[in-house]
């Protein structure tokens, strides 16, 4: 008996065929063609699995290949799948006439267990459940803040690791560093927000109202949050990136085995700067902000500078106004930058998890100034402060 | 801290137990490191050598057991290791493990600028030696970016003498190495065990280097998690009766 299995749906000359003989019980199985990767074995799959399924205990297969016969790696699995089917039944294989190169390859690949074994042991030890996740994150948040505030408190008393010009490069990097794009996005902020408002205000003939408006507004709650986004985007994400890539390289390990704790030593200065950086860079997004309502107010409505300037000055009942806004400011800097340090010190140790450490940086960081930021609201209009 | 005793071996481990998590990597390791000695910690991959060394220069709590420096226990309780027993303790790490935003002078600066109380002057000068000591005369204003892999190691051997300690730790020295960068990096840790009277633990794997630069050795195993053997480098290549330290040394596939 012989018969043709047909092979995939591809017609190129040199399709991979398969032709089997048999001769009391004996199979021949005779390959030929093209048996590499570029040829799916999806479609003859099920062919060769009712053939293995037909097979029983009397029966042998001998594996031949033909002289135009070629072959990689997928050949390989392929005949691995089809011996163990047929070894299933009960039936013999013989290799013996497959070229000394592939019989040693499918002779190899065994899965090597003294390699493997004591790595997925490690692998079990982590698998721990949600429950215990969520309590040792919670404990590595306190345990990372109760360090922060204990080498505070050395700093305060004199007792510190942590740097002068560490901290001075610090507020560098996410003070003066940072003005470009902070007068970009509140200029753009307080010239829509003037836009938008003299839309409005026009209905009600009252325009010169913008002024008022844009000064609140900006010195509120825009100047605040647009600059500590701008952190958290900005700054933050660096702190993670540069603490995590030391971490890394093992920076952070050849500073504790001096004996200088990471947190004293990389992220208080950070924190620090970031903590004074912010309220000053509120306060100068405040003015670009009342700026670009400005330019709003004398190029498009006509009014005059001093005008505008005048219904500005009438709009700040008090400098509480001012000082709310700072007030935040001053503890959205502490959130990005103890969120960005605190993931940069717990990013673990491959490119990819400090990868995800950079992002849950920011998406942290943004997440915690809104709640912060509504809180803040909560607690002045409850304070009658507003 | 009792530096000059004798009679107390420089480091002295007792049923070390070492664990990530559940899994544990080394049980009931006993050996000491007497002073002016070389140790090298042996054994194949995985088999727990870098966590051993971790934990000895105060990286990795252990599970249980004690190592002791100059006779002071490195952990005690749930403190971390006291700064001052660190200090005592030079460690280069496998890839240098500079500080990158730092040029080599103020690598090597930094520990002294922390922890010596020196003048600047002072400092520079120093430092300054400790880098000549490891043949970088030149490369102080380089950063470990601009530095290839062989001055990287000297550099952190450099900062890891920075304070002037007096046990060092190197993990995988050679590693990454060619062989004459290899044969020079051994010839100046000979150099310095020499003249400095300084006492090593290498975590290695290069048969040919820890030959040349140890004199007592132990060998740890995967698969038991313990120290399979315990003696002279040379003598376990020749002598060694233990199947898995016979096929290191002869570089044979185990049976």
């Amino acid at each position: 008996m012989s018969k043709e299995l047909k092979t995939g749906k591809t017609n190129k000359p040199n399709r991979p065929q398969l032709k089997i003989e048999e001769g009391d019980g004996e199979y021949s199985l005779l390959f030929s063609g093209d048996w590499t990767i570029r040829h799916s074995k999806n479609g003859r799959l099920s062919e060769f699995v009712s053939f293995a399924d037909q097979l029983s205990e009397k029966n042998s297969c001998r594996f031949q290949l033909s002289d135009d016969f070629a072959w990689d790696s997928s050949f390989l699995l392929f005949i691995q799948d089809f011996e163990q089917r047929i070894s299933m039944q009960g039936a013999a294989v013989d290799f013996s006439s497959l070229p000394e190169g592939l019989a040693n390859l499918l002779a190899k690949n065994k899965p090597n267990q003294s390699l493997v074994q004591g790595r997925a042991d490690l692998q079990a030890g982590a698998e721990i459940d949600i429950f215990d996740q969520i309590l040792s994150g919670f404990l590595r948040v306190a345990e990372f803040w109760g360090k922060w505030l204990i080498f505070l408190w050395g700093l305060i008393r004199g007792k510190s690791f942590a740097r002068g010009r560490d901290f001075l490069l610090a507020c560098r990097d996410c003070g003066a560093s940072a003005l470009p794009i902070v007068t970009l996005i509140s200029y753009l902020t307080g010239l829509t927000m003037a836009f938008v408002g003299s839309v409005q205000l026009e209905k009600f003939n009252a325009t010169i109202y913008t002024a008022d408006l844009v000064c609140l507004a900006m010195v509120r709650e825009m100047g605040p949050l647009m600059v500590a986004i701008v952190m958290a985007g900005r700054t933050g994400a660096s702190f993670a990136a540069e603490i995590g890539s030391m971490k890394l390289n093992e920076e952070v390990d050849s500073l504790r085995t001096l004996g200088i704790p990471a947190i004293d030593f990389l992220v208080l200065p950070r924190t620090l700067a970031l903590f004074l950086m912010t309220p000053l860079l509120t306060l100068y997004a405040d003015i670009v902000g009342i700026m670009g309502g400005l330019t709003v107010g004398t190029q498009v409505m006509g009014f005059s500078a001093l005008h505008y300037f005048e219904q500005t000055q009438s709009a700040l009942l008090s400098m509480w106004e001012i000082y709310s806004g700072l007030w935040k400011s001053l503890a959205f800097g502490l959130i990005v930058g103890l969120v960005g340090c605190y993931k940069g010190i717990n990013s673990g140790n491959s490119s990819i998890s400090l990868g995800k450490s950079v992002t849950s940086s920011v998406v942290v960081s943004i997440t915690l100034i809104v709640i912060a930021d509504a809180l803040f609201e909560l607690a002045y209009s409850y304070l009658g402060l507003r | 801290m009792s530096t000059l005793n004798p009679s107390i071996p420089v480091i002295g481990v007792s049923d070390l137990c070492l664990s990530y998590g559940s899994s544990m990597i080394l049980e009931n390791a006993t050996f000491s490191v007497e002073q002016g000695q070389c140790l090298a910690v042996m054994g194949g991959s995985g088999c727990g050598k870098s966590t051993l060394l971790r934990s000895m220069v105060g990286l990795l709590r252990p599970k249980s057991g004690q190592i002791k420096v100059h006779g002071a226990p490195l952990w005690d309780g749930r403190h971390a290791p006291d700064s001052r027993i660190l200090r005592g303790l030079g460690v280069l790490f496998q890839g240098g493990a500079l500080w990158s935003s730092m040029n080599l002078l103020e690598n090597v600066s930094l520990p002294l600028e922390t922890f010596s109380g020196l003048s600047a002057a002072e400092i520079k000068e120093l430092a300054m030696y400790k880098i000549g000591q490891v043949g970088l005369k030149g490369a102080e204003s380089l950063y470990p970016s601009q530095m290839s892999g062989g001055m990287k190691k000297r550099a952190g051997i450099a900062r890891a003498l920075a304070l002037d300690p007096k046990v060092l730790f190197f993990d995988e020295p050679s590693a990454g190495l060619d062989p004459v960068n290899c044969r020079k990096l051994d010839e100046l840790i000979l150099d310095l065990k020499q003249n400095l009277a300084l006492t090593f633990v290498v975590v290695s794997h290069e048969i040919e280097s820890i030959v040349s630069i140890a004199d007592n050795g132990i060998f740890l195993d995967a698969n038991s998690r313990t120290i399979l053997a315990h003696g002279h480098p040379q003598s376990l290549r020749e002598s060694c009766s233990v199947p898995e330290v016979r096929d290191f040394f002869a570089r044979t596939l185990p049976a």
